[in-house]
């Protein structure tokens, strides 16, 4: 049994890093200089320092929810890459439901803020959730499946394409997982006064940023692990492709974000529904047919 | 064009209406009795179909022991500004009103009312400019009145409407979609908007009643640009030609060629600034940050004809002070040619972003009945079919020189009016480069002259917001009366047209899209314990 600890102290640590370098490329993008790689760490650390203002009656909800989904994330964390080391399917399924609780509590957070401009942030949150973390859950305890039976060795067409659809599905999913623009709708900054941010300042402000850094590290992981158990095989070395592959893709829906612009409540959900429905049942038909076959 | 043949039918209808018209120049002044307004005014705007553009109080008692009140139409087919005024009691100031023919008078009436005391009948009243706590009975622009009074002010603060029915959204007056303040109150059901309510002028600074009690003509060209910080120098401009043609000047050709190259410099920045803000309203930051880039080259390219990158101080009544040389007209030259092929290389990609061009598509509609009623003025009126633009239609500076197309669309939606920006940049360009290449010898600036009292100027140049109109009464030394009517002053009306029925979401790109201008504030909404607090201002310093 390998010892975690550490690998978990780094999880903690990797996507300030990442955000910042996200920070660097999008700024390269758009022909800026943009802040030093480190600014995030600075960010959070000042956020962490300045004298707390406690605007609202329900903070101490906020500190105990936000707290909560990144001690939830971090025990996440820890389930994926025992799933990256030894391929056991119910490491995943742990992983999934920390997950779940981790993203509900980092959803509601909003909610419990009487703020309009938080509370319109927190009800589009929660419709795009209900859309996007049923097809993020479905399509990655699928791909678990999948990812276990070898199927590149399969010479059966219908099998790789099931297992592209599934992929693409997660991947799709846990893109939109990350809250980046056009999926940035709960922090829409313009329709809705910085979204739920608005009422945050000091530590808990640097809380509810840094769990929304570490739910972008999780989903990414979460498509990884399986992608590179499908590809290399469970073990140690796997796990480090997927750590060496992670910052490639943060680096790649970063790339995709600076692209796009923002989309809609009423227009994103839907879309996306009709995307998921789609690909999840041809996906599952395939594989029927291939059982029965 | 100018059409003299039509200034007949504006002379019959004063004299049907008993009163009388005389021409000056490119304006019909018809004077007529205060009863017989509203029939004139419904004449001239919905049967001559002519663009209202805004109604000036004027304190005349020292003069003729009078108020006054002008109403300020063009004929834009003709050429021809067209000017109704109506003479009212010294005691007891009293005009009908004229919006229920002319409904974009509203706020030109009000304004009257607050600021010179004029009453309006056959209307519901309220207090538009003016903050709640002001006096009743101090009217600022009265002549009576000294500029520096400053009544002691009533901390407190005002609502405007708050509904129990639906949700209320307010946004402003500060608000990270708002780059000025100002505060709408958006009334929701779920995440539709159902409808607005408006309040500005927070802050009103009183320019007008400084330029009118202690500046010189000269001064106030420079106050006149400090109105706007991106369309100052239309203001400078618009003011000098007002002057300049109520005294009848004959003002340098290359002066007029100058004032109209650094117009179209300032156009290109203001519709830059304008797509970048958009971008940035859409989640496309990428959108913002190059258009941005790009308007760093006009910004220097403003710096090299004027020496300032913004607010460019050129402007004097009798010309400009600064000349453009061979050099500089050959770096412009060069610049021009970059920037239009870099804006074009970037525009392409940007509107075509699949989650721009849906949020701008079929949102924040404008029908083009609406805009006409509401005189909208600019890019807001031309993305709604409505074919109109001060250069080509009321021409002045050097705009007779050059040719160009006045992009109209008739979707009246918020890709609508940033299509015609983004066509607007390129006309800007080639208008520039045609200045340049016809650009005749002479002086600069007009030295000796003397502006004779009592003589009126109007005029209206095409802001890259839309028409903005200055009216001078000529003084001794300085303006009697200086009225400024700003484009935004005229769109802003249509907004409750817009944003109704709307996503929230798209309100704030609905609301940019009229690429608004306002000015500060100084009051506030809490939202406190679920509960919507108000808060003074003493308050707040502590």
């Amino acid at each position: 049994m390998y010892t975690l600890t550490p690998l978990i102290v780094l999880y903690a640590i990797i996507p300030v890093i990442l955000d910042g370098v996200e920070r660097k490329l999008k700024a390269a993008l758009q022909s800026r200089i943009g802040p030093p790689v480190a600014q995030t760490i600075y960010d959070l650390l000042k956020l962490v320092l300045v004298k707390e203002i406690k605007t609202q009656p329900t903070i101490l909800y906020v500190y105990l929810s936000l707290t909560s989904s990144i001690v939830t994330g971090l025990a996440s964390l820890y389930y994926i890459t025992l799933y990256a080391l030894r391929g056991d399917q119910v490491d995943m399924f742990y992983a999934l439901a920390l997950f779940a609780i981790t993203t509900s509590t980092h959803t509601v957070t909003p909610l419990i803020v009487p703020n309009p401009y938080s509370f319109i942030g927190g009800i589009r949150e929660v419709v795009l959730g209900v859309v996007n973390e049923a097809a993020l859950i479905t399509s990655i305890s699928l791909y678990t499946i999948m990812a276990q039976r070898s199927v590149l060795k399969s010479t059966q067409w219908v099998t790789i394409i099931a297992v592209a659809l599934v992929a693409l599905t997660a991947f799709i999913a846990s893109y939109v997982a990350s809250s980046r623009v056009p999926f940035d709708i709960a922090e829409a900054e313009p329709e809705v006064a910085s979204g739920i941010f608005v009422e945050f300042s000091g530590s808990v402000l640097a809380l509810n940023i840094y769990s929304l850094l570490l739910r972008r590290l999780i989903v990414k992981l979460l498509v990884l692990a399986p992608t590179v158990g499908l590809l290399y095989g469970f073990s140690l070395t796997g796990l480090l492709v997927v750590l060496l592959l992670l910052p490639a893709t943060w680096v790649t829906y970063a790339t995709v974000a600076v692209i796009l612009g923002r989309s809609r409540v009423d227009v994103a959900p839907l879309t996306l529904a009709k995307i998921y429905i789609a690909l999840i049942l041809i996906s599952i038909t395939v594989l029927l047919v291939q059982a029965y076959a | 064009m100018l059409n003299l043949e039509e200034t007949t039918k504006y002379i019959e209808l004063a004299s049907k209406s008993g009163g009388q018209a005389k021409i000056e120049g490119d304006t019909v002044f018809i004077t007529i009795p205060p009863d017989r307004l509203v029939d004139v005014a419904d004449t001239i705007f919905n049967k001559y179909n002519t663009s209202f553009r805004v109604c000036a109080g004027v304190d005349e008692r020292p003069l003729n022991g009078h108020f006054s009140l002008v109403h300020l139409f063009t004929d834009d087919k003709a050429g021809l500004y067209v000017a109704v005024k109506t003479y009212l009691s010294g005691e007891s100031p009293v005009a009908p009103s004229i919006t229920s023919v002319v409904p974009a008078a509203d706020w030109c009436e009000m304004e009257a009312r607050d600021l010179l005391g004029i009453e309006f009948t056959g209307r519901e009243t309220y207090r538009l400019v003016l903050p709640p706590w002001w006096p009743s009975n101090l009217y600022p622009l009265r002549k009576e009145t000294p500029y520096n009074y400053r009544p002691e002010p009533r901390l407190e603060s005002e609502k405007l409407g708050y509904s129990r029915e639906y949700g209320v959204i307010p946004l402003g007056p500060y608000h990270p979609a708002l780059h000025e303040p100002e505060y709408f109150e958006l009334y929701v059901e779920g995440e539709r908007v159902v409808d607005v309510k408006y309040r500005g002028f927070h802050v009103h600074r009183g320019v007008e009643k400084l330029a009118e009690s202690r500046m010189s003509y000269q001064q106030v060209n420079f106050l006149a640009e400090r109105i706007c910080g991106i369309c100052g120098f239309v203001h400078s401009t618009c003011y000098a030609l007002a002057v300049e043609k109520a005294a009848k000047l004959d003002v340098p050709e290359r002066a007029q060629f100058i004032r109209s190259i650094v117009l179209e410099v300032e156009r290109i920045h203001s519709h830059l600034l304008l797509l970048g803000v958009a971008f940035h309203l859409l989640g496309y930051d990428a959108g913002f940050m190059h258009i941005w880039r790009i308007r760093e080259r006009v910004m220097q390219l403003a710096e090299l004809l004027t020496g300032s990158r913004k607010t460019y101080g050129i402007n004097l009544v009798g010309g400009v002070r600064r000349d453009v040389n061979e050099e500089k007209k050959q770096k412009t030259l060069e610049a021009l040619r970059e920037l239009g092929r870099e804006f074009k290389n970037f525009i392409e990609v940007a509107i075509s972003v699949p989650q721009v061009k849906k949020r701008l598509t079929r949102s924040g509609v404008l029908p083009r009945e609406e805009a006409v009623k509401l005189s909208v003025e600019g890019p807001v009126a031309r993305a709604s079919g409505v074919n109109k633009d001060a250069r080509r239609d009321l021409p002045y500076a050097a705009y007779k020189y050059v040719s160009f197309k006045v992009p109209v669309y008739t979707e009246g939606d918020n890709l609508a009016r940033v299509l015609v920006r983004v066509d607007e940049v390129f006309e800007s360009i080639s208008i520039i480069e045609q200045l340049l290449d016809k650009l005749p010898g002479g002086s600069i600036l007009l030295t000796d002259f003397e502006i004779p009292e009592g003589r009126v100027g109007v005029q209206v140049v095409e802001a890259p917001r839309g028409g903005d109109i200055h009216y001078v009464v000529t003084g001794k030394g300085a303006p009697y009366r200086w009225r400024v009517r700003a484009p935004t002053y005229a769109n802003i009306p249509a907004l409750r047209v817009m944003l109704r029925d709307q996503p929230l979401a798209d309100a704030p790109i609905t609301i940019a899209s009229i690429d608004p201008c306002f000015s500060c504030t100084d009051r506030v909404v809490v939202v406190r314990d679920g509960r919507i607090e108000e808060i003074k201002l003493t308050q707040l310093v502590k």
